[in-house]
């Protein structure tokens, strides 16, 4: 239980305090329990963390702290030992006495747990030095380090809520808005409409009272970043929150989390009642003469509510689907009153800027976009995970020298952003710096920030398809272009993935594309076009060779594909004949193994199971089938290899 | 006293029909003529149970098949219901668990029923009032007699097809009584519901805009909505049930069937689709033997696919109840899934 905090200098001698006891500690490990780590099992290694230091008694100069998401999901977990910042990475519950006992007790180094790097084969000490960490600047990734997420102590410790004293007692609410403007932050929600605007439509617009609200329905398939700021550092969001709410006048903000984020939901209620308990939501916060209070709203699983008046419905209890926006939401949102909308990472970043000033934070980025942004790099690229970098950093550095290249080696085809809304970005485009505007040049968009990363099997067809199944799904139904197109764009490429596709597709899939960008009530439909319009125009060439030649030249489509096994190649290991699942696959001792393709449901089970060395089975696609006589013998090893034979 | 037992003769003779169980019978169970079902319970000490079973025994089997049937030790409470001029004797599996009853019908075991008349039932009141005797003891004796009568074969012959009549009677009754009872437990599960489903309600201070809130809340505590709780939300919020049915068909989250005890959820957001989801759903679906969208007949798994569970960095996932899992083969899910209950 802790004290209420009735005035700024409580906030700072509470601080001084944590600092102070802080100051005991010698060492303390960051274990992070973000959604990567955590699959990998990062709750058992933090609890083992924490079992060890107490059993070799160093509880008094050892901390372990289960912190969010670092950032680098794909060696979870993940572990970085301060102060020296020692980074031990793939850690498993066996590997954390050793750890214990030599770093966190005597700082000596393990030197089989840090990060190796496959292109110089040296490990490396510190996780600054990573390649994937190097090129980064993680001005809110880097802050869950310092910070459990479920211990308000920790947030004051790292200096949480000065931005708040500051706004409160130095700034003001003009003072705010000004410094927000001055900073020109720009929507992190996709759309990149300047924050500071917003809010100072939502403050001059008539009507109390007013809300502000904060957007965590995060539905971007393959986008995870407000989920990692939410689990890992939801105070950050918070203290955003309602210094937006000093500078708009608002009294009650939202926060509308997704079910789909059990632990966000938990971590940012439990922020909430901390919060309050210290005074710092509630009535006269800090004995200032400003009162603000939030409650959380669960969206229940629906893309489309993510939009903003289909959010504010959904705030209301009722259905969330979008209205006209003749009149916008920050004049007339929830009960029809001035609501201003912000994305996670929007808020995220208003402590930052009130704290070092708009002149800092427009010193990060390029002319018109400012500040950092934090992508989820995945798909087929090497180190998979969350990635902060400045604006205007090229995505070849995102994908190459952070993300380590495509897997196993394989080749780059094309970078898809902005979710279902942007469109794909091909080899030759890789250089242009990533910002709003440069994006939506080249007929993607920054999006909520989901990056990911397709390489040569990659069929780019299947991939518009794949969207515009999503979308008709998401659709609301509530606009005839966006239900509809959405409908025919999709019988359109389903036949063209089956090989039904006719010569006239594209023009009539460009043709509805522009129709709905148009002629779409909300955002999703006038969007929705753009993954067809994008592989279309980077990638026409696949789309023809569906069309014409009937080959998936990727070789995904299941219709235009078909499986063969090598008769060269087949050892009768036999491990296809068990793996399929219909019995297309004939063969015996000794004899290559044949699938018949009347039976074949292509469903890759033989694929998939064909040891690599041996590769026999291969998709083939656009030509005939080889035929193979039943009973052909298998090749016989070469004679080196017959001793192995018992 | 020996008038009063002659009385009693005659009430009781040839009014015995054979028809249910001799299990485990529990509590008396009264109910006078025209009085509306309900639990007008009257216990017996567990000696004076088994006293009246055995007694009763030879009344209800005849003497040639007396042997047949033995009394369980088990015994600890007789129900004797008397409804409609009927009174039952019954288990306490029956009155308990509804379900329970046609599984004792199939296994062949037997209850008794005394039929008695309004006429009956003023004398049987005289009796005790007279006698000052319990109930159970004017029981008691009136079967003692019985037996005693039944024992000795006389008027055997008009006394089968009395009973016949009767036990057709006291089947017909017992049917009736089921279906009430049936009704009365429907009502009293769906009571139960509902009172979670108010918890809930209150929770949230009857708010209509906490609408969505309060739906998630019910779907996650009881795996579904119910057609009588979509009514009942609505109805204790204002809000019209046209309005609680567009949420509840809208939004993914929500159910309007019954789930299974564990949830399996296929990722299909981008980054799993292009590293294999379709496969790994396949392999899902493979495991578990239900199709997305389906339940199993156990009412084990739901198996479902969404949009993105936020674990791009490893997909293809699955998440089970809590637990995600990274491309997990189907031998290791047909093991996640045998560890579950």
């Amino acid at each position: 239980m802790m004290k209420k905090l009735a005035t700024r200098e409580d906030l700072e001698k509470l601080r001084k305090e944590l600092q102070d006891r802080s100051k005991k500690i010698k060492r303390w490990v960051a274990v992070c329990s973000g959604p990567g780590c955590h699959v990998h099992g990062s709750g058992e290694v933090a609890k083992a963390f924490m079992e060890e230091v107490a059993a070799q008694g160093l509880e008094d100069s050892v901390r372990v702290r289960a912190t969010g998401c670092h950032g680098f999901c794909e060696v979870g977990p993940v572990a970085v030992i301060f102060p020296e910042r020692y980074c031990y990475v793939k850690l498993r519950v066996e590997d954390v006495p050793e750890i214990v006992g030599k770093t966190l007790k005597k700082g000596q180094v393990v030197e089989d747990f840090l990060f190796m790097d496959e292109t110089t084969g040296k490990r490396i000490l510190y996780d600054e030095e990573i390649p994937y960490y190097k090129f980064q600047q993680r001005l809110l990734l880097g802050q869950h380090l310092q910070i459990d997420p479920r211990d308000v102590g920790d947030y004051i410790a790292a200096g949480g809520y000065s931005a708040l004293a500051k706004a409160l007692f130095d700034l003001g609410p003009e003072g705010v808005l000004e410094e927000v403007k001055a900073a020109n932050l720009r929507g992190r929600g996709g759309g990149g409409f300047p924050a500071g605007i917003k809010w100072e439509t939502t403050r001059n617009a008539p009507g109390e009272p007013k809300y502000v609200i904060v957007n965590a329905d995060e539905g971007d398939p393959g986008a995870y970043m407000d989920r990692g700021i939410l689990e890992g550092n939801p105070h950050s969001v918070l203290e955003g929150l309602i210094i937006g709410a000093i500078a708009i006048g608002s009294t009650q903000g939202f926060v509308y989390v997704r079910q789909e984020y059990p632990i966000a939901v938990k971590n940012m209620q439990r922020a909430i009642d901390q919060a309050r308990e210290l005074g710092l939501l509630g009535e006269n916060i800090l004995g200032s003469d400003f009162s603000f209070d939030v409650k959380i709203h669960m969206g229940a699983g629906a893309f489309v509510s993510g939009e903003s008046s289909a959010l504010m419905t959904a705030i209301e209890g009722r259905v969330g689907e979008p209205r006209p926006k003749y009149i916008r939401t920050a004049v007339k949102g929830v009960w029809d009153k001035p609501s201003n909308l912000n994305n996670v990472e929007t808020w995220a970043n208003v402590p930052l800027i009130i704290n070092n000033g708009a002149d800092w934070y427009s010193g990060i980025g390029t002319d018109n976009s400012k500040g950092t942004k934090i992508f989820s790099l995945v798909g087929k690229v090497k180190n998979t995970g969350l990635v902060e970098v400045p604006m205007g950093v090229s995505l070849r550095k995102i994908i190459f020298d952070i993300g380590g290249g495509i897997r196993g080696g394989k080749k780059f085809k094309a970078v898809q952003t902005g979710g279902p809304s942007g469109g794909v970005i091909p080899d030759s485009l890789l250089d242009i710096p990533v910002d709003y505007d440069e994006l939506n040049r080249v007929g993607s968009m920054m999006g909520s920030g989901g990056m990911i990363v397709m390489d040569e099997d990659t069929c780019m067809v299947d991939v518009a398809r794949y969207y515009i199944n999503f979308l008709s799904d998401e659709s609301c139904g509530k606009c005839v272009p966006c239900r509809e197109g959405l409908r025919q764009a999709l019988r359109i490429l389903e036949n063209i993935c089956a090989g039904k596709g006719k010569e006239g597709d594209i023009e009539l899939l460009e043709e509805l594309g522009s129709f709905m960008k148009d002629a779409s009530l909300c955002a999703l439909g006038q969007t929705a076009a753009n993954p067809v319009l994008s592989t279309i125009k980077y990638f026409r060439g696949e789309y023809e060779a569906h069309i014409l030649e009937k080959k998936c030249p990727a070789k995904v489509c299941k219709e235009l594909i078909s499986f063969f096994i090598d008769p060269d190649k087949c050892k009768a290991c036999g491990l296809c004949f068990k793996a399929c699942p219909v019995d297309a696959i004939t063969g015996g001792k000794g004899l290559v193994h044949i699938i018949d393709q009347a039976k074949c449901i292509r469903c890759g089970s033989c694929f998939s199971v064909c040891p690599e060395k041996f590769s026999a089975v291969v998709k083939l696609s656009g030509e005939p089938v080889p035929e193979v006589t039943p009973g052909t013998k298998m090749k016989k090893k070469a004679k080196g290899e017959k001793k192995c034979k018992k | 006293m020996a008038i009063l037992y002659n009385m009693f003769k005659l009430l009781i003779i040839g009014q015995i029909a054979r028809v249910g169980y001799f299990s485990t019978c529990q509590a008396i169970f009264l109910r006078p003529a025209g009085r509306p079902p309900g639990p007008h319970l009257w216990r017996h000490r567990p000696a004076d149970i088994a006293t009246i079973v055995r007694r009763a025994l030879p009344c209800v089997c005849g003497p040639g098949e007396r042997s047949r049937i033995q009394v369980k030790e088990k015994i600890l409470w007789l129900s004797i219901a008397i409804c409609e001029n009927v009174c039952y004797c019954q288990t306490n599996d029956v009155i308990r668990y509804w379900g329970k009853l046609l599984m004792i019908k199939q296994k062949k075991s037997r209850t008794v029923s005394i039929r008695i008349t309004k006429e009956h039932e003023s004398m049987l009141k005289k009796l005790q009032g007279v006698s000052e005797m319990s109930q159970t003891d004017v029981l008691l004796k009136g079967l003692e007699v019985l037996g005693g009568y039944v024992g000795a074969e006389s008027e055997k012959a008009s006394l089968g097809e009395k009973l016949k009549e009767l036990e057709r009677a006291a089947l017909e009754h017992a049917e009736e009584i089921r279906e009430i009872r049936k009704k009365e437990d429907v009502i009293r599960e769906l009571v139960k519901e509902l009172k979670d489903v108010d918890r809930i309600i209150d929770k949230h201070q009857c708010e209509p805009s906490a609408l969505i809130q309060i739906l998630l809340e019910i779907q996650s505590e009881k795996r579904w909505l119910s057609k009588p709780t979509l009514i009942w939300v609505a109805e204790r919020l204002g809000v019209p049930l046209s309005r609680v049915m567009h949420i509840a068909t809208f939004y993914k989250a929500f159910s309007l069937e019954p789930h299974g005890r564990h949830l399996a959820q296929v990722c299909l957001g981008t980054a799993c689709h292009v590293r294999g989801a379709q496969q790994l759903l396949n392999k899902v679906s493979m495991a578990l033997g239900i199709r997305p969208g389906e339940t199993d007949s156990e009412m084990k798994f739901t198996l479902k696919t969404v949009n993105c569970l936020g674990c791009c960095a490893l997909g293809p996932v699955v998440m089970i109840d809590e637990d995600y899992y990274s491309d997990p083969s189907v031998d290791e899910l047909k093991q996640i899934a045998d560890d579950l209950e």
